[in-house]
């Protein structure tokens, strides 16, 4: 089971994004307040799997609408 | 086979040959623009005439959308009306690559995730590299006017 720092998965956000999403807490909103869209999500996706070798289905994707959620379904 | 498959047409079709298709994951392909091609041939007057980047990045996309259509054509499936879009790239140039070179590209299908694809390409002059780019790509909306559902 991978575990991940909230500095770390930071670093997977501004790979995602494609740019510094700034001050991040496990609580901010993916798309409401990072600025994530469908491509993003995307690209969250394959950094993901690329650094912990973890897929997380595409049906759950659209339940990821926080960091928090991020890591549950890293760790899960 | 590549004009009967990609929708592209001269002058824009710039995929000149498959070498090698992996169905589903992998293509090689070339292309050599001569040096009065449309789009070479003021960038920048030198002798030969430099091959822009952006045209590299559109190689690969239409090379990715070539093994998309084969490995579908091939595994029985319909073919997609719809054109892909680009939605994402990242590329870094190290060499140049010039007009009358033969351009090749290895493209790989390196992930899918919500209709998107990933591809991951090198593009190399005399197995010298070129470029490496990463492409995502998804397919145009129905807003987009092709119409034709998939």
């Amino acid at each position: 089971m991978a575990t991940i720092s909230l500095p770390e998965l930071r670093q997977i956000i501004e790979v995602a994004l494609d740019r510094d999403p700034g001050d991040i807490s496990l609580e901010s909103r993916l798309y409401e307040q990072l600025g994530f869209d469908s491509i993003g999500m995307v690209a969250l996706v394959v950094e993901i799997q690329r650094r912990f070798g973890v897929r997380i289905p595409e049906l759950e994707v659209p339940n990821l609408r926080t960091v928090q959620d991020i890591i549950v379904a890293i760790e899960a | 086979m590549i004009t009967d498959l990609l929708p592209h047409k001269a002058p824009w079709l710039l995929v000149d040959e498959v070498i090698r298709v992996e169905i589903g994951a992998m293509i090689t392909t070339k292309m050599t623009l001569p040096r009065d091609n449309i789009f070479v041939c003021s960038h920048f007057g030198g002798t030969p005439p430099l091959v822009p980047g952006v045209l590299l990045i559109e190689f690969v996309a239409q090379s990715a959308h070539l093994l998309a259509l084969i490995s579908a054509q091939t595994s029985g499936g319909g073919l997609q009306k719809r054109p892909p879009l680009l939605a994402r790239c990242k590329s870094s140039f190290t060499a140049p690559a010039y007009a009358e070179d033969e351009i090749v590209a290895i493209v790989r299908l390196s992930n899918k995730s919500m209709g998107v694809y990933v591809h991951e390409a090198i593009v190399s002059v005399r197995e010298k590299q070129v470029c490496r780019i990463e492409i995502f790509a998804g397919t145009a909306p129905d807003e987009f006017g092709y119409g034709v559902a998939p």
